[in-house]
């Protein structure tokens, strides 16, 4: 792979690296815990967007607030966090994504409340909401409102500007998801490329993830054995797609927001560029609480028709999500 | 639960198992309708409709104390659920897709018009889809907002200052939905709803609460406690199923007499009562012996449990000009309220200082892990106060992970290192 895959790879690998040299250039970083917070909001008020991420061992003093059945990346984000390895944050804005993001946004205003801890950056809860109907939409809408409001309400321009930029980067990866369905590439080099994305200022990813394209294009496909496809939540390293690859099989996509799912749609550019923003996160961007099942199992069911065989889950250890649907998932595929 | 030392006990148990029996005899013979729901809905507005309500938790904890757990889950992983999802939201429906009412407590749960639930944790919304898609039923979810303002002393807000202790656009939201519910619940029960007999319900409430509340102040203040834990929340619990009803608010006052008369006449539910205990958590419904295991060797009686408490400090609402929206609030925050820091780890030390609390054993139950979060919160605070605390990791349903032995050795050694 050439030099712009390197670069995309240090980035995936050195998750603070970009974030704390914004910060140390004077640029306000604000950080964000998951894919359905609106970071061209943030962008837009003029402040890096960086989401904040960690895989830690020793969870030492962290352990005493966090129980150990919490899934190993909500852990480390809070043991991070009140270790102070990401104190250079303005904001840290968490979404009601997940049961466990609430409990972080919680766990860690109460240690911020019990211990005056210094190094908790300023909390707030984007309060977005995953079913699907007008009740729902209207709260949430009303929360994105309020978000745009903390965020210094940047205006349509800044907004428009930064909704056309994340479009040229879903484009781009519109086409990265095509060369892996003709096998031009490993899904665990899919992982790395893709989820530069949120460790990069965004310019810069653009420019490497077009050099990384171009030689991608030119390759000739890969001898493989099947076609797999992977549902699960947080596939925030590349060791589970290298297990499945390692005996010949190639990932040919996710339905993770880590993976095939990263930068969400192409938004409208015409119009109100707020509401585009919205729909994109409220009706389009995996969550856990997505509700119904129908609406969450979309993207997996079109997918699936996608010449794959087999349907893999990624359900680590602590898993109470994924495990849930299991049996309905596997049923389908064999179905169709 | 063996000796029943209260009246009200024993007539609790036997309105609940009538009531259930009146219930299948309804829906199987006459069709009627009825509602599965989890145990933090509103349950006032199923009971307006004329839709009785079957908690979710309440039959988990049917299953539990009929030793069917272990059977309902090792069924659970062989129709492809992982073992380590949640357990006690679960049972209920795995007992659905099982689908042998010789096996289920009772003959099982009949198919229900509707089933209900806060989607509060990431699961319940799956468990509550799945679980209604097998009963080919319809499945009403309550999405769920987050406080983002915590003033920890919240019991001392919520009578009163509910508008602005869950915030006012969390209200809005959560009326809205329940006002959708409304128009579900009259689809299903052909009656139209009436605001008025909504307010008069919640006054109903109010004071069935009010018995209970006085009933916590005699408990706290007596020189030992007049009723045991375990009698505390069949009588409580039974209520709150059936809350604001004729039925519940005169058994709560029947309740609260009889703790009036045996505080006056001094009687204990343990006479050598030494130790106050503590339990933080759901109850152990497989083992419910453990609450008295205690008591001969060490005097160590659990005297306070949430069930009983949470009564006036969650439901009582004043200021009903608009009765819906005190409902919302009464709703919107019960999981934060007994599982989240800040406010179920200050509520509880608050507990255990007025309820004069020696010791505390915090259940973390892993197999439900919603139910477990916060707890650590709740330890630390509860010594922080001076209240030893012996951290028990088990479930409150699945009886293959306890061994009574060793849990009951583990608790006297706590009791003889750190009370004694």
């Amino acid at each position: 792979m050439n030099e712009a895959y390197h670069q995309l790879l240090f980035h995936y690998q050195n998750r603070k690296d970009t974030a704390q040299k914004m910060f140390e250039a004077g640029v306000p970083v604000t950080g964000y815990t998951s894919n359905t917070v609106p970071v061209e909001l943030i962008e837009a008020s003029g402040h890096y967007a960086c989401l904040v991420d960690a895989d830690v061992d020793d969870f030492t003093g962290s352990e005493q607030y966090m129980e150990a059945f919490f899934d190993r990346r909500t852990r480390s984000i809070f043991h991070e966090i009140i270790t102070g390895k990401w104190s250079f944050l303005k904001l840290l804005i968490i979404p009601r994504t997940s049961e466990a993001e609430h409990k972080l946004y919680l766990y860690l205003k109460e240690v911020k409340r019990l211990t005056q801890n210094p190094d908790i950056p300023e909390l707030y809860l984007f309060d977005l909401l995953h079913t699907q109907n007008s009740l729902s939409r209207e709260y949430s809408f009303q929360q994105f409102v309020q978000l745009r409001h903390h965020l210094g309400n940047p205006d349509d321009q800044a907004l428009y500007e930064s909704l056309v930029r994340n479009n040229n980067i879903q484009h781009l990866l519109n086409n990265l998801a095509a060369y892996r369905h003709q096998l031009l590439l490993t899904g665990v080099e899919a992982l790395v490329i893709i989820g530069a994305l949120y460790f990069m200022e965004k310019s810069e990813y653009l420019i490497q993830l077009k050099k990384v394209l171009d030689k991608i294009g030119s390759r000739l496909p890969l001898p493989i054995k099947e076609k797999i496809l992977v549902k699960g939540y947080g596939l925030n390293h590349t060791r589970f797609h290298e297990s499945i690859e390692k005996h010949g099989s190639l990932v040919v996509a996710e339905d993770d927001w880590w993976g095939s799912r990263a930068g969400g749609i192409v938004m409208e550019e015409s119009g109100d560029p707020a509401e585009k923003i919205f729909e994109k996160y409220y009706a389009h961007a995996p969550s856990p609480r997505l509700f119904p099942m129908e609406i969450a199992h979309s993207w997996v069911h079109e997918a699936m028709k996608n010449g794959i065989d087999q349907l893999v889950l990624y359900m680590p250890e602590e898993d109470d999500v994924l495990g849930w649907e299991a049996p309905l998932l596997l049923s389908y595929f064999m179905k169709n | 639960m063996s000796e029943k030392q209260l009246k009200c006990t024993t007539e609790a148990g036997i309105y609940q198992k009538n009531w259930f029996a009146q219930l299948r005899k309804d829906v199987f013979e006459e069709n009627k309708p009825y509602a599965i729901t989890q145990a933090d809905m509103p349950l006032e507005l199923f009971a307006l409709m004329g839709l009785p309500v079957v908690s979710n938790q309440w039959w988990s904890a049917i299953i539990s104390a009929k030793q069917l757990s272990a059977y309902y889950l090792e069924r659970r992983e062989e129709m492809g659920f992982h073992k380590n999802l949640c357990t006690y939201c679960s049972l209920g429906m795995v007992s659905t897709l099982d689908d042998k009412p010789e096996v289920a407590p009772w003959g099982g749960l009949p198919k229900p018009a509707i089933m209900s639930a806060r989607l509060t944790c990431d699961c319940i919304q799956r468990i509550f889809e799945l679980w209604a898609r097998s009963f080919e039923t319809v499945f009403y979810a309550l999405d769920s907002t987050a406080n983002t303002t915590l003033p920890p002393n919240w019991w001392e807000l919520s009578r009163y200052d509910w508008e602005q202790l869950y915030q006012p656009h969390r209200l809005d939201f959560m009326s809205g939905q329940l006002w959708g519910l409304v128009s579900e619940l009259e689809k299903i029960s052909g009656k139209r709803f009436d605001i008025d007999a909504l307010k008069q319900l919640m006054e109903g409430v109010n004071e069935q609460e009010k018995y209970f509340e006085e009933a916590c102040e005699m408990i706290a203040q007596a020189p030992k406690t007049p009723v045991r834990m375990a009698e505390q929340i069949t009588n409580v619990m039974t209520c709150q199923w059936h809350r604001g009803s004729a039925w519940a608010i005169e058994h709560a006052r029947k309740f609260r007499d009889e703790i009036r008369e045996r505080t006056a006449n001094n009687i204990a539910a343990y006479e050598g009562e030494q130790i106050r205990l503590m339990w933080v958590g759901a109850g152990l419904w497989h083992d419910t012996g453990f609450y008295t295991a205690f008591e001969e060797e060490f005097g160590a009686v659990f005297v306070w449990s949430m069930y009983l408490a949470f009564g006036p400090d969650g439901y009582l609402r004043y200021g009903l000009e608009d009765p819906m929206r005190a409902l919302a609030s009464r709703v919107v925050s019960m999981n934060e309220q007994l599982h989240n820091p800040p406010w179920a780890n200050e509520w509880i030390t608050h507990q255990a200082r007025k309820n004069r609390i020696d010791a505390a054993i915090v259940l973390i139950p892993k197999g439900t892990r919603p139910s477990a979060t916060g707890s650590y919160f709740i330890s630390r605070s509860l010594e922080d106060s001076g209240v030893p605390v012996l951290e028990l990791w088990a479930d409150m349903v699945d009886g293959r992970s306890w061994d009574q032995e060793e849990m009951r050795n583990m608790v006297s050694n706590f009791i003889r290192q750190s009370v004694l």
